[in-house]
């Protein structure tokens, strides 16, 4: 049975001529799509690589480790950059991260019946809020506050992150075993003992899953970040500090960006490209290890 | 244990009813049937979200027609064609999860060297649905493909079994049986599609004045909050109208997914 599906298409008997046409015609129709869709990936990345190489062959690549990010002087450090997004990532992280484990540790073991099903449903529906909303948001209530700066762009990424990380970490405390937990309790440990010894721990590899995850999202997230979180590049030294990240550049310079300024922009988000890449990357290994 | 997690989730929760809120009692105070009809004067201060409305049905509608048959490709080579080569199949399937997973600035970015630059599109309609197709496609491909391979492989082999061509099989039984899977895909990509602002900001544009072809520019309805609240001073007022516009329309899609959802379960 199995090998008559392994065939494959030009190989099944038809009927008549025609309709054997419309099928050739039709799986050929399908491989050039598909073929299409598949290669969309690998050709938006050499070209992102070979813009990038562009501009390592020019001058300004000798600027790259620079701490100083100045177009106009073609000077092009992207330490900044990389140290800003990551700066406002972790701290997003830093902050979604307890939040939303905690969330999912009381939708996991404390709460039941009607008021489960409600905060299930109300997570589902605020990670579905488009990003934009929480930038919105920021600029009223975090930005009057503590400025634009690092500290905002903390705060809007972890409001934008949580919930789904509350999701994901949620599903990966229920994938466990119920026997780990029941074994638990017959040993004696108190509930709080079962969450903290037991679950947390032998949930970890999909509760770094979800953290990962977040981290490459929060990472490639750029117009709620740019909305609060000041553009200007340099070395913040305290929270309230404004910082540029790698996304927020390109949003801000694209339209100008001539010449090797341009090239530049290229490797910038060939930079947030690989980071968020390697990231997800660690997130999948994390997951496989778990089914493992 | 117990009063720390509870202490989170309040916390989480209570900020949510606090943004949702804000946007709906600050949004409803502008929001109305001439806000939402009327053309935007003052790049959006004042006036309407008409054109933003039109441009935004544009850019979606375009995006996932482009999208659409690419991905139905994409999803169909892997279930269909590539089966039994385990190898191949899951090269294409990183090809799409790479994708998905990209940051869409970075999409964007090459949207505006390609279409805007070098294709001399400019900011235009078409070249910011063109981009976000490379988005979207990748999106509703891996939708698509669940849904194939949710359909089992004893019912293809049954078709075959009477004398069915696999090209009828597919179009008579598979796609049928996966349509509940497929439509969920399409909604999906329409969802991201409406809440994206980094590809159409340096593709499409942030113009709201209304667009007369697809080669103009036109700002998508995300795109307007985000101008309206950061580059426009005095706009803020109005971008919340903005959202919550967005939000109704994003809660709208999340309640058809959820539909779709409902009905697939039962099979």
């Amino acid at each position: 049975m199995d090998s008559a599906i392994a065939r494959g298409p030009e190989l099944v008997p038809a009927g008549s001529p025609a309709r054997r046409q419309e099928s050739r015609l039709g799986w050929l129709t399908v491989a050039v799509l598909g073929v299409a869709c598949a290669a969309i990936a690998p050709a938006l990345l050499v070209f992102l690589f070979a813009e990038g190489f562009v501009f390592l062959l020019g001058d300004g690549a000798a600027t790259l480790l620079s701490s100083r990010w100045f177009p106009t002087e073609g000077v092009f450090g992207l330490v900044p950059l990389v140290v800003g997004s990551l700066l406002v990532s972790l701290g997003g992280l830093a902050l979604a991260l307890p939040l939303g484990l905690g969330t999912a540790i009381s939708l996991c073991f404390y709460l039941r019946g009607g008021p489960l099903r409600f905060a299930e449903a109300a997570l589902g529906v605020l990670g579905g809020v488009p990003s934009v909303v929480f930038g919105l948001f920021g600029t009223f209530w975090f930005v009057p506050r503590f400025g634009p700066s690092l500290a905002s762009g903390a705060l809007v990424l972890a409001a934008m992150l949580t919930p789904t990380l509350a999701l994901l970490a949620l599903a990966g405390l229920r994938q466990l075993p119920a026997g780990l937990l029941l074994d638990g309790a017959r040993l004696g440990l108190s509930r709080e003992q079962v969450i903290a010894r037991l679950a947390l721990r032998a949930a970890r590899p999909a509760l770094m899953g979800a953290a990962v995850l977040a981290l490459a999202r929060a990472l490639g997230e750029a117009l709620a970040v740019e909305m609060v979180c000041g553009n200007v590049a340099g070395l913040p030294s305290r929270l309230t500090d404004p910082v540029r990240t790698l996304t927020t550049t390109l949003v801000q310079e694209f339209e100008y960006a001539q010449g090797a300024h341009g090239h530049a922009l290229h490797l910038v988000a060939l930079t947030i490209v690989l980071l968020a890449a390697l990231t997800s990357a660690a997130a999948m290994r994390l997951a496989a290890r778990r089914r493992a | 244990m117990r009063a720390a997690s509870f202490g989170a989730a309040f916390v989480v929760l209570a900020f949510f009813a606090l943004l949702v809120a804000d946007v709906v009692m600050r949004g409803a105070a502008e929001l109305s049937p001439t806000y939402l009809f009327s053309a935007a004067e003052e790049g959006g201060r004042a006036g309407g979200i008409g054109p933003v409305l039109v441009s935004t049905l544009l850019v979606v509608l375009l995006a996932t027609l482009f999208a659409l048959p690419v991905a139905a490709g994409g999803a169909l080579l892997c279930s269909e064609l590539l089966v039994h080569r385990q190898a191949w199949k899951s090269l294409v399937r990183r090809s799409f999860e790479i994708l998905v997973s990209a940051p869409s600035v970075a999409i964007g970015l090459i949207g505006w060297s390609l279409f805007g630059q070098l294709f001399g599109l400019g900011f235009s309609i078409l070249s910011g649905a063109a981009t976000l197709a490379f988005m979207l496609a990748p999106l509703m491909a891996l939708a698509f493909l669940a849904g194939l391979e949710a359909v089992p492989q004893a019912l293809r082999a049954q078709s075959l079994a009477l004398g069915v061509s696999r090209w009828r099989t597919l179009l008579n039984l598979v796609i049928p049986a996966a349509r509940p899977a497929l439509v969920a895909g399409v909604m999906l990509a329409v969802g991201r599609a409406m809440a994206e602002t980094a590809v159409l900001v340096l593709t499409s544009g942030i113009s709201t004045r209304m667009p007369q072809d697809v080669f103009d520019p036109g700002a998508t309805l995300a795109v307007h909050v985000y101008h309206l609240a950061h580059n426009l001073p005095g706009g803020e007022p109005r971008a919340y109208a903005a959202a919550l516009a967005l939000l109704l329309v994003s809660a709208l899609v999340q309640l058809g997914l959820a539909r779709l959802r409902v009905q697939e379960q039962p099979a």
